[in-house]
């Protein structure tokens, strides 16, 4: 059975080359464009894994993380945090809200799936 | 396509959206909007356009847009107050911005002398010491899309063992991270052996699930150092316990781990421990030197039959909830087949009214009903392809703030309605006269700021662009708080170009509009900005392509007003239905000013078949309308026809000669080139309620026949070579 | 691995199916799942677990001791290449006895 990313970015163009790279090496992608959207796909998909990014309106990765954990179903998603700040303090806080890892902005394919199989089967 | 230069699309197109974001958010906090979402939106504009310029190395629009978004960051943070000065430069800088997005869309190079003026402009606002530093090129580089070659082969040569000793603690499982994962990942940098340490694991009852109690040690051998070793574990840093200890290279450290070890657990632990794991098997060995961009290692895939049946499975889920992206092909292949419903429609209920069934008749009732239905799919069918008019209103404070800096005038402009909405293929042709007319309102409506301060006013002009909906048209006003048109000037330039008597009486309406006559304005009398050989008329004569009208209404010293008026849709159109010589033809009621009945003692003929007609103070041409078509060869007695006053391009009146007015109604419009061929005096066709094919005037092609005989023919040379 | 050195099932021993997925979620149910077996002896089906995480691995080798603590037999039988292959990882091969045939 193949792996299901979500992934939740505002940012089409990232949206696509998160696509691009992870149906590339077989996974199953869905998305969503924001925190919120990405609640609303949570509660249809059951994604083996989620990308996020941080900084996105309606609600954002901080929160989005925060929310998933509070569901008992949910603890066990890892879910990575995409973040250009190179920025201790984002990902620190984004830990403290329970993300899993993160990924370096602007990534590239390798790295990225990299950080996925480290924390998803 | 290469997918990489799809989303390259994707990108520029969303930068164009994050543009008009960035200015929008700019532009309501110079009106003086703090809301922090505002600020945030600005930043995120920028911040989404350096994440996707990151993507495709992008370099100096990735650096342009760092130190942008710095300056954003700080006040976003609080430590940089919105000032006037500040968003001045900030604007500024969002031009550069979208100079350098549009620069690397296309392959160019900006003005680099310009972004870097900006750059430091920028770094003055920001925290001390801001530059480009903190994410310097080679950062980018490192993480930007680029052949696996590049990043696989680079591990360096490390030789020997390393012992791992790791203990989670229960925050690293409540962050949804897995030990047994981590393990694995050691498997990849060399053969492990793994001890498993469950000493501190109590028994079933009062075990807490999710508490950690297991440990490991683990020997790698391989060519790993220490930083790869780490790097496994970057993620769990501070959420385990985690030595990376050498082992064996000299003899001392060589006996370490057995003297670490507790003797009784390794013998409790002896049928479990001690077991070696093969590094996981490669498929292929791992260089790709020749890979494709953006290709994944292949030992991450699952098989390729599942890879293969996904992107079906996830473009089921729609992507956003609120909207979805159509090709315009098909929905104009809609507008087109509704506008056959309508007109079927039209026939049905004709040939029910023919056939004699009572208006209260069952039938009747239900062809009613069907009418307003069909009235309903085609307004709702036409408002898929309409677009708030923000679009093009969105590139006007660009233009605006440039035309202020090129002129020396300062100028505010003022957005209203820009949510709007008229057909997509009208807002495409409003950009070109709407550009024009801000020139020209900044350029010549508005005095200079000396002149501003003589008359009492504030030292920054004011222009208006507003939008609004009006009886079925969309109405848009630019309106400048000028000094109004110079009226005495604007007859002295039309008196010296020979378009008009210089003892014509005028009206101030009459004079105003000279303005959009043919050849009012020339190189000489127009300034660099507004002018670039583009008068009044072209704007005119745009507007009315587009079945609109344009009015200009001016007070002196208080400034000018452009109406246009414009209708929602170019598929549909209001017209007069009229006959000539048992012809049904539509005219635009867009053109028409009034119709009458022409008297005998109105009409003088100036031989030949050319007639004028008085219509009170002055005189305009009678063009025959069945003769300008050929329709017969003896011209109309005009008492025995309807004259129908129009305006052409270039605000020239005629009288359009015709046997019978039918009435006026929407017609849906169907293009003769498409379906035809282009026909001089012509502009497109449509079908009647009752079949009938009917032809739409070309008014300004008619009209140009008044201007001399030749002029039709002149035009079927030109369809003919053109 | 031959076939000879597979476990013969205990007779009479009850038998509990493990889940597809033994993450952190899967702990506390599973933990209940074995207490409310325990005092008999205990057959754990492994055959549909596709992965297993290090808290659900806990779970059971805590309910293999106290098993053993108390005199019972537990056996984990059928156990998927998946179970197998993570428990060898983290340190148990044992917990994982392969019931398949194989050559």
């Amino acid at each position: 059975m193949s792996m299901t990313v979500l992934t939740v970015d505002d940012s089409r163009t990232m949206r696509e080359m998160l696509r691009l790279a992870l149906t590339d090496v077989g996974y199953r992608v869905v998305q969503a464009e924001d925190g919120i959207h990405g609640l609303e796909v949570l509660a249809t998909e059951n994604p083996d894994v989620i990308v996020t990014d941080i900084n996105m309106p309606r609600m954002d990765g901080f929160g989005f993380i925060e929310e998933v954990r509070s569901d008992p179903q949910n603890r066990g998603i890892p879910i990575l945090v995409l973040t250009t700040e190179s920025d201790a303090e984002k990902k620190n806080r984004a830990r403290m809200a329970g993300a899993t890892g993160w990924i370096v902005k602007p990534f590239n394919p390798v790295k990225l799936v990299d950080a996925i199989r480290r924390v998803a089967a | 396509m290469d997918p990489l230069e799809a989303i390259r699309g994707t990108f520029f197109q969303e930068c164009e959206e994050q543009l008009a974001e960035l200015e929008t958010g700019l532009l309501a906090m110079e009106n003086g909007d703090t809301d922090p979402e505002t600020i945030n939106a600005v930043f995120r504009a920028v911040h989404s356009i350096k994440g996707g310029a990151g993507a495709f190395s992008l370099e100096a629009l990735i650096r342009f847009a760092h130190v942008f978004e710095t300056a954003m960051d700080e006040m976003r943070s609080g430590r940089l107050a919105p000032t006037d000065e500040v968003l001045k430069t900030l604007l500024r800088a969002s031009d550069v911005l979208a100079d350098l997005v549009r620069a690397a869309r296309d392959g160019d190079t900006a003005d680099e002398a310009r972004s870097a003026a900006i750059v430091e402009e920028l770094k003055a606002l920001g925290p001390e010491g801001a530059s480009e530093e903190a994410e310097s090129e080679e950062d980018w580089g490192d993480f930007s899309f680029q052949p696996l070659s590049a990043v696989t082969l680079e591990t360096p040569a490390a030789a020997g063992a390393w012992q791992v000793r790791f203990r989670p603690r229960a925050d690293l499982y409540a962050k949804a991270n897995e030990s047994a994962l981590l393990l694995r990942e050691l498997t990849r940098l060399g053969e492990i052996v793994v001890e498993l340490d469950d000493s501190e694991l109590p028994d079933l009852e009062s075990l807490d699930p999710e508490a950690a109690h297991l440990a490991w040690t683990v020997t790698v051998t391989g060519d790993a150092d220490e930083a790869a070793i780490r790097e496994v574990f970057e993620f769990v840093d501070g959420d385990c316990e985690l030595e990376v200890t050498p082992v064996g290279g000299d003899a001392d450290a060589g006996t370490a781990p057995l003297g670490d070890l507790d003797i009784s657990a390794l013998l409790a632990e002896l049928q479990d421990s001690q077991v070696p794991v093969a590094p996981e098997p490669e498929p292929e060995p791992e260089p790709v030197a020749a890979a494709p961009v953006a290709t994944a290692p292949a030992r991450a895939a699952p098989p390729p039959t599942e890879a293969a049946a996904d992107p079906a499975a996830t473009h089921r889920k729609p992507e956003a909830g609120a909207t979805i992206r159509v090709d315009l092909e098909r929905v104009d292949r809609l507008i087109d087949l509704v506008g056959e419903l309508v007109i079927n429609q039209a026939m049905l209920s004709q040939r029910v009214m023919e056939a004699g069934f009572a208006r209260a008749s069952g039938v009747a009732m239900g062809l009613d009903e069907l009418e307003q239905l069909t009235r309903e799919i085609q307004d709702s069918v036409m408002a898929i392809r309409a677009q708030p008019v923000k679009s093009v209103f969105q590139r006007m404070p660009r233009l605006v703030r440039e035309v202020a800096a090129m002129t020396g005038k300062p100028v505010r402009l003022v957005t209203e309605g820009e949510g709007t909405e008229v057909d997509k293929t009208v807002i495409e042709r409003l950009a070109d006269p709407l550009t024009h007319m801000i020139r020209n309102a900044i350029d010549h409506g508005l005095e200079s700021p000396e002149k501003r301060a003589e008359a009492g006013k504030p030292a920054e002009g004011q222009v208006r662009l507003a939008a609004a909906h009006r009886s079925g048209r969309i109405v848009i006003e630019v309106a400048d708080d000028g000094a109004g048109i110079n009226r005495e000037r604007v007859k002295q330039i039309a008196v010296d170009k020979g378009l008009i008597a210089a003892d014509a009486p005028m009206s101030d309406e009459e004079i105003d509009n000279l303005i959009f006559m043919p050849g009012f304005s020339t190189a000489s009398e127009v300034s660099d900005i507004s002018g670039r050989g583009v008068g009044m008329d072209v704007v005119r004569r745009s507007i009315q392509a587009l079945g609109g009208r344009i009015a200009i209404s001016s007070r002196p010293g208080k400034g000018s007003t452009f109406t246009m008026s414009l209708p929602l849709t170019l598929a549909v159109l209001d017209g007069m239905v009229v006959s000539v010589e048992g012809q049904t033809l539509v005219a635009p009621i867009t053109a028409i000013v009034e119709t009458l009945l022409p008297k005998a003692s109105d009409v003088h003929s100036l031989g030949g078949h050319a007639r004028v007609i008085a219509i009170r103070d002055s005189y305009v041409p009678l063009i025959d309308v069945g003769m300008a078509l050929g329709y017969r060869a003896e011209p109309l007695a005009a008492t025995q026809g309807v004259a129908l006053l129009i305006e052409g391009e270039g605000g020239q009146r005629a009288a359009l000669l015709v046997d019978a007015i039918q009435g006026q109604r929407q017609v849906v419009i169907k293009s003769l080139e498409a379906n035809y061929r282009q026909v001089p005096g012509v502009a497109a066709a449509t079908i009647l309620g009752d079949g009938r094919v009917a032809l739409i005037l070309d008014i300004d092609t008619i009209v140009a026949v008044s201007r001399g005989a030749d002029s039709l023919r002149a035009e079927k040379r030109l369809a003919a070579t053109g | 691995m031959t076939p000879s050195t597979n476990p013969s099932q205990t007779p009479g021993a009850a038998n509990l199916v493990l889940a597809d997925s033994l993450d952190l979620t899967a702990a506390a149910p599973l933990k209940a799942q074995l207490l409310a077996a325990r005092g008999s002896p205990l057959s754990v089906d492994a055959s549909g677990v596709r992965r297993i995480g290090a808290q659900c691995l806990q779970v059971l080798l805590a309910a293999r001791a106290t098993w053993s603590l108390d005199g019972q037999d537990l056996q984990v039988v059928s156990a998927s290449p998946e179970f197998a292959e993570t428990v060898a990882l983290m340190g148990c091969p044992s917990l994982a006895v392969v019931t398949a045939v194989q050559d």
